[in-house]
């Protein structure tokens, strides 16, 4: 018998049967006997009859808040490698495994189920960070303001950096803003439109810092937005949108850069 | 499930790796192509028929063996006694496109 | 629409790179196909009736053409070329190889895809109504909150393994075109008075072997309460729903079998008991993802609407049948039939694929989506490029003007492909949709809806029809059953069986009697099918059809 533990703290062979205190609970058909939970003192022993029946995460998940931490739940019987992670997550504090389930899935596989990155499920489970948490910790509202507001906030202050994350063929061949504090840097490349995997480095390399106030600009709004909400994940803690970009959303006959936008505003600028 | 193994019969399975429908081959082999499937008569070979199909899904080649009952008749041809066997075999009865057209994608 | 952060792109790879790790240890032995399995389906990976099928997951129905064109890849590169739009709004392909199904997954997540929970006893991919936020009918834009469900219910580690697979559908328009009520659970937004999202919830939906419509479960849900209360909802399931019989595992039987008022109580109690902190951070996820959908939404300035005065009788029938009323004039929501007369529905070839990838970055912002119906919608087309987008349509056989129509059909892969189906549905859905066709150039009948599946399960949607057509097997014979008066919409009804089933030869012509005793009933042009059926009752369909035949 294997005794598993949360986190790869613990992984341990013992002779013979460990002994399962407390109450053992069946996943019986058609269902498990829960007025029989109530007499337990400080463990409680859920059997997965197969590991297609995953009752016993909800038993645990609710025993768990019943009981507080610090109460024993132990997981038996047929689960996967694949599980294990789950369980933890759902409140067991231990897998007892038969040494026929170690040997055969082997104990790596067992060992690298429980290694679960902080951020890795969406939803608080279990003791890890979720990513909505993160996401939480880490909200920064990122401003929106059209270009003409920008070029207006941009102007009164004197830090403010205009981060243009267009790609090279559009500067070239569109324009570029005629703005002193600017700054380029793509977001994806050209030609193929490729994310560009050195952006952050790139911003941090041009001497943005996480205080410097940033307004992003693209095309129409859409990749700034992408590139401020990276920004804002890599600690940029003051970023604005410009929401209609460089040249604005197509007009009723698809031309760019007359309905709004920095072009459109006839804010100033040049080309290559 | 095997209460009545059927008199004649082909066992069958899916190739694990492709997906591919395979036979048990009269040379202890899987086969793609039914013609060469070897045909059990009585129920004691399509016994054995199955168990080999369990060691061979034991051994991680095939999945899913099942013995394919066919008609009667004392036909070369193997013909399956069940709809759902003669569908399968016959795979869709509507023309699938044509593969290959891979040049028309950029790398 | 949605666009994934780091922490999104890195999941999907996170999982792909999991899943890849699994096929190698099915492949060793180390996982045995029992094991294996589970963890496959949860990945989209079926075996069929030929050879394996994977099923990738359109959350919400939502496509760009960035994504299309790597579908369009993955069919032409890795399967023969095609794949089919399925009634949850999914992707599947026929013929994938389990050793190439990593490399697959990895091409999706390259594009903000995945294969996740598309199958298996887990919550499935959310659908929503292929108009969202853009029906000139919209309360609330049903996305925010189906992408928020999308999150919630990813790996969720208490729901994997549920007693049955677990379907939602959210709807946020006056008209329901997500067949919500057909759902283990629905979610129909509304606003409160103030102007915020509230959810009225259903539940118990469902259709295979036991068809039923879904019951009012709570009203007006505030966001804040939402995923505490699902939570609840499912945890409940996963431990009273039943294990020992798969036809009585899904949650339709466990709320009848308990009792809607028991079940509630029991949701309520459990709710009563539970720590929602964790769910703290939905509300403002809502708002993340509220603000990207906004953002991402194209800048759509008022326009004039189509003369179409001059224009010609093809381009005039197809934007009469297939064009949608927008929320903003001058602007277009443009339904693409995937049913060409005596075609396949559903199917699609890579290369038609790569066209309408074109098309959507030409006519809609670059953005499509997939409909429960199988079709396609563009839901960003402005009214004078309608012409255009006609003519791109006719260029890859995508153009037939029958959307809603009876020719509109809705039919399951059948036994063409699936390993469960009883019956094909192709060949039968190819000779109905050529005779309705013929029947529709002469006939105004009007919209109506014909649905086929292939088996029991009714994947195709057969009780939901007003028209629905099932196939069975009768002692090794192909036959088909006739449901008249089914409805997916907000008044969702199930159809009744008409009588004793039909060959396979008979099937067009029964179907014709059914039509010619509507046309003959119903009390003008404007009642339809469902409608003339309550009234009349079943006995005049049945006496033209059995007596007249």
């Amino acid at each position: 018998m294997w005794v598993l533990k949360e986190q790869g703290a613990a992984f341990d062979h013992h002779e013979g049967p460990v002994s399962e205190a407390g109450l053992r609970v069946d996943g019986g058909e058609p269902g498990l006997q829960e007025q029989a939970f109530d007499g337990c003192e400080d463990c409680l022993t859920l059997n997965f009859p197969s590991a297609a029946d995953g009752r016993g995460f909800s038993y645990a998940r609710r025993a768990r808040r019943e009981r507080g931490e610090g109460f024993r739940i132990i997981a038996t019987g047929n689960l996967m490698p694949d599980q294990a992670r789950m369980a933890f997550q759902c409140g067991f504090s231990e897998i007892h495994l038969d040494d026929e389930l170690v040997s055969r899935h082997g104990k790596e596989a067992w060992r690298r189920a429980t290694d679960v990155a902080p951020d890795q499920l969406y939803t608080k489970s279990g003791k890890a960070p979720s990513i909505w948490d993160e996401r939480h910790r880490h909200r920064v509202k990122i401003q929106s303001l059209t270009a003409a507001e920008a070029f207006g906030a941009l102007q009164e202050s004197t830090n403010a950096v205009l981060l243009d994350v267009r790609t090279t063929a559009e500067w070239q061949f569109v324009g570029r803003p005629a703005f002193e504090r600017s700054v380029g840097i793509q977001w994806q490349t050209f030609p193929y439109g490729a994310a560009n995997l050195s952006f952050l480095e790139e911003v941090s390399e041009a001497g943005l810092t996480q205080e410097t106030p940033i307004f992003v600009l693209c095309r129409s709004g859409v990749r700034s937005l992408a590139a401020a909400e990276a920004l804002k994940e890599a600690g940029y803690k003051d970023l604005t949108n410009v929401s209609d970009g460089f040249e604005g959303a197509k007009n009723a006959s698809g031309r760019r850069g007359l309905l709004n936008g920095w072009k459109a505003a006839n804010l100033p600028w040049n080309q290559d | 499930m095997a209460n009545a193994l059927p008199t004649r019969a082909v066992l069958t399975a899916n190739d694990v790796r492709s997906g591919d429908i395979v036979f048990w081959s009269a040379d202890g082999s899987w086969t793609t192509d039914i013609n060469n499937a070897l045909i059990s008569q009585g129920t004691e070979t399509a016994e054995t028929l199955l168990s080999r199909g369990q060691a061979e899904e034991a051994a991680n080649r095939v999945v899913g063996t099942y013995l394919v009952a066919l008609r009667p008749e004392d036909s070369a041809e193997p013909v399956p006694l069940k709809l759902r066997e003669i569908r399968r075999l016959a795979g869709p009865s509507v023309p699938v496109p044509a593969a290959g057209t891979e040049t028309r994608h950029a790398a | 629409m949605y666009a994934y952060d780091t922490h999104d792109q890195a999941f999907v790879e996170d999982r792909a790179r999991e899943f890849r790790d699994q096929v190698e240890r099915r492949l060793t032995g180390q996982l045995s196909e029992e094991e294996f399995r589970p963890l496959r389906l949860q990945n989209g990976l079926y075996l069929q009736l030929h050879a394996y099928m994977l099923r990738i997951a359109i959350p919400y129905g939502e496509l760009n053409s960035t994504q299309l064109r790597k579908l369009g890849y993955i069919a032409d590169t890795y399967d023969k070329g095609y794949g089919h739009f399925t009634t949850r709004q999914n992707i599947q392909f026929n013929w994938p190889k389990l050793v190439d199904t990593p490399d697959i997954l990895d091409h999706l997540a390259s594009v903000q895809m995945h294969a996740i929970q598309t199958s298996g006893n887990c919550i499935r991919n959310v659908t929503s109504d292929p108009f969202a936020g853009v029906a000139a009918d919209e309360f609330v834009d049903p996305r925010p909150v189906s992408e928020l469900l999308r999150q919630w219910s990813m790996l969720h580690p208490e729901f994997a393994f549920l007693p049955r697979k677990f379907k939602f559908a959210v709807t946020g328009a006056a008209e329901d075109r997500a067949a919500m009520k057909f759902h283990d659970i629905g979610i129909w937004a509304k606003t409160d008075d103030s102007g915020h999202p509230v959810f009225d919830l259903y539940v118990g939906g469902g259709q295979g072997r036991t068809p039923r419509v879904a019951k009012p479960f709570e009203p007006a849900v505030a966001l804040p309460d939402l995923l505490p209360l699902l939570d609840a909802m499912l945890r409940v399931y996963n431990l009273h729903g039943r294990r020992d019989n798969k036809y009585k595992a899904r949650i339709k039987i466990l709320v009848e079998e308990l009792g809607l008022e028991n079940y509630r109580d029991e949701v309520r109690a459990e709710l009563a008991g539970m720590d929602t902190a964790p769910f703290q951070s939905a509300v403002d996820e809502y708002e993340r993802i509220h603000a990207q959908f906004e953002a991402a939404q194209p800048v759509m300035e008022p326009g004039e609407s189509l003369d179409l005065s001059t224009a010609s009788a093809s381009l005039q029938a197809w934007v009469g049948q297939n064009v949608a009323a927008h929320r903003v004039p001058g602007w277009a929501v443009v339904q693409i039939s995937v049913k060409p007369k005596g075609g396949i529905p559903g199917d699609v070839t890579g290369t038609q694929m790569l066209a309408l990838a074109d098309l959507a970055d030409a006519f809609s912002a670059g953005e499509l989506r997939i409909t429960h119906r199988q079709n396609v919608v563009f839901p960003y087309v402005r009214a004078g490029d309608l012409p255009g987008l006609f003519k791109g349509l006719q260029d890859i056989g995508l153009a037939e003007d029958n959307i809603g129509e009876a020719s509109d059909i809705i039919a399951c892969p059948g036994l063409d492909y699936c390993g469960l189906a009883t019956a094909r549905s192709i060949p039968v859905a190819q000779e109905l949709s050529t005779m309705l066709r013929a029947r529709e150039a002469t006939d105004a009948l009007g919209p109506i809806s014909l649905n086929i599946s292939g088996c029991i399960n009714a994947c195709g949607h057969h009780h939901a029809a007003n028209i629905g057509i099932l196939g069975l097997n009768k002692a090794e014979k192909e036959n088909y059953q006739i449901t008249l008066g089914g409805r997916s919409d907000e008044n969702a009804t199930v159809g009744e069986v008409l009588g004793p089933g039909f060959d396979r030869d008979q099937v067009p012509a029964a179907i014709g009697r059914v039509l010619d005793t509507y046309l003959s009933l119903r009390s003008g042009a404007d009642e339809r099918f469902p409608d003339t059926y309550a009234r009349v009752g079943k006995a005049p369909f049945k006496e033209a059809v059995y007596v007249g035949a």
